[in-house]
């Protein structure tokens, strides 16, 4: 079946895009008042989305602080090609890369897992429909972060799909089967989870 | 989408309300009919108030943007007294070429080497001075062209999305790997005009000026019309522009010349070289003052699913 997908990448920066393209202005001006600004709206966004990442809370606010010095430093050469919501997780995960990669603790990708997504219904999520909201975010937690990161970025942060493949330096394709592989992979966790009790 | 095919794909999206208008009421209308994608959605909506519990307990310690000014406070404290300034501007130079290089195709490097080897055999197994010139500076500057095709935009490099979303402007991007790539050319030029000069006993420099500017226009010509519409027209237009030249060049070339010095007579470079490298640096300008509204790269929300 062929069909095309338009996800609308930019509404929401139609709603606010243009007032926070002027907060980093500011910031590019040396305004560290409007570094605040960014600071509080995205902050705690950010330390969750790092959280994904790496569950090392200290080095979590080490890649914040970081994160936030780098945008600082950049906010000059900011030119609004993305969100500044998108450019803020581009840079966090830049930088809780370079962090990981320095402490030899890489982030892990799904190449080995990817397959592709079906748009057929599956018979057997009876498992994840009936789970209680506790159990399921257990096994949100076992995921590996690859696919942790997507749900985070779909459903708490409120990406399309095109800001994840552009923030994940992925293809759409890559999105749509990385949430496919996380449900697959959360029903696998309750279904072990239910024969082991 | 086909009216009736299941949504499931579209689902984390619309539960999300990042639908455009047409998809969210084809979803709707889809959701209304099939029983088996209603049971989807409830999974992904389970799954989305069980992701969103995760993040309640999220949050950064309170002193943690007092420490982001203080580093920014010490950070304004040394600039001035870590003194030179040029000094850091060259580190930070060089970790950009470093970080950069990896990200140019590698096939660039090896296809400039081997054509330039190839040409250099060529020109060395002539014993004609005027043809072993003539082939150097009919190569250099078409390898020198195929490289600048492939630098930059999507096309070229999957990485570019996320570098253009991070500290470094598009325009530092393309000047770091325009360095790079012309440099490596230059450098491939000038071994194989030492080598020629060593074996034909050619003059050195009347051979650098064979090809040095046509390398100049030409790859900032390719550079621009890649940037423009794509490598591919870039690469065929170069091709197309550079034979040319060759046709109308090689049978003056047969007839009259002896020496590299008739070489450059025969390209008129005498007299082009001055009108091309100012037309090369304009393009080049151009280019680099452009490619920040290059619009082609990211994903533009639309795609086709098999």
């Amino acid at each position: 079946m062929e069909y095309a997908i338009t996800v609308a990448s930019s509404w929401r920066r139609e709603r606010s895009g243009d007032a926070e393209d002027k907060i980093v202005a500011r910031v590019a001006a040396g305004e560290r008042q409007a570094l605040d600004t960014l600071y509080q709206r995205y902050a705690q966004p950010l330390f969750g989305y790092l959280l994904t990442l790496t569950s090392d809370r200290g080095l979590i606010e080490e890649i914040l602080q970081d994160t936030f010095v780098a945008a600082w430093r950049a906010a000059e050469r900011f030119e609004g090609h993305s969100s500044v919501k998108t450019w803020l997780f581009g840079i966090a995960r830049r930088q809780a890369h370079n962090s990981l990669r320095r402490r030899n603790l890489e982030l892990t990708d799904d190449t080995a897992l990817n397959q592709t997504p079906s748009d057929e219904p599956e018979p057997e999520m009876a498992v994840l429909r009936n789970a209680d909201r506790q159990a399921l975010t257990d096994a949100i937690t076992h995921l590996r972060p690859v696919h942790r990161e997507v749900l985070l970025l779909a459903f708490v942060h409120e990406l399309s799909y095109a800001e994840m493949a552009e923030l994940l330096d992925v293809p759409i394709g890559t999105i749509r089967s990385r949430l496919s592989n996380a449900r697959r992979l959360l029903r696998e966790i309750l279904e072990t989870a239910e024969t082991e009790r | 989408m086909v009216d009736g095919a299941h949504v499931v794909d579209l689902l984390p999206a619309y539960l999300n309300q990042r639908l455009h208008n047409g998809d969210r009421a084809r979803v709707e209308a889809h959701l209304r009919d099939c029983t088996a994608c209603r049971a989807e959605l409830d999974v992904w909506r389970a799954i989305a108030s069980a992701t969103r519990q995760l993040d309640i307990v999220a949050a950064p310690a309170p002193d943690l943007l007092g420490r982001i000014h203080d580093e920014l406070d010490q950070d304004a404290a040394a600039q001035p007294a870590i003194g030179p300034t040029d000094v850091r501007s060259l580190q930070y130079l060089w970790q950009l070429l470093c970080g950069q290089a990896p990200l140019v195709r590698r096939g660039i490097w090896l296809a400039s080497g081997l054509t330039t080897a190839l040409g250099v055999l060529v020109a060395i197994a002539t014993l004609h001075q005027s043809i072993g010139s003539f082939t150097l500076a009919l190569i250099a500057p078409v390898v020198a062209a195929f490289g600048m095709a492939f630098i930059y935009g999507p096309e070229n490099d999957p990485s570019l999305e996320i570098a253009i979303s991070t500290p470094t402007s598009p325009r530092l991007v393309l000047l770091s790997r325009l360095t790079l790539v012309f440099g490596y050319d230059l450098l491939l030029a000038l071994i194989a005009s030492l080598l020629l000069t060593a074996v034909h006993g050619f003059s050195l420099w009347p051979l650098i000026e064979l090809w040095f500017a046509p390398m100049l226009f030409l790859s900032a010509l390719t550079l621009a019309v890649s940037l423009l519409f794509s490598p591919l027209v870039a690469m065929v237009g170069a091709l197309v522009l550079w034979g040319l030249r060759l046709v109308q060049l090689s049978s003056t070339l047969h007839q009259n010349a002896t020496t590299t010095g008739d070489t450059a007579r025969a390209f008129g470079l005498s007299l082009l070289n001055p009108y091309l490298m100012i037309l090369g640096l304009a393009l080049l300008l151009f280019a680099i003052a452009y490619v920040p509204h290059q619009e082609r790269f990211g994903p533009n929300g639309t795609m086709a699913t098999n």
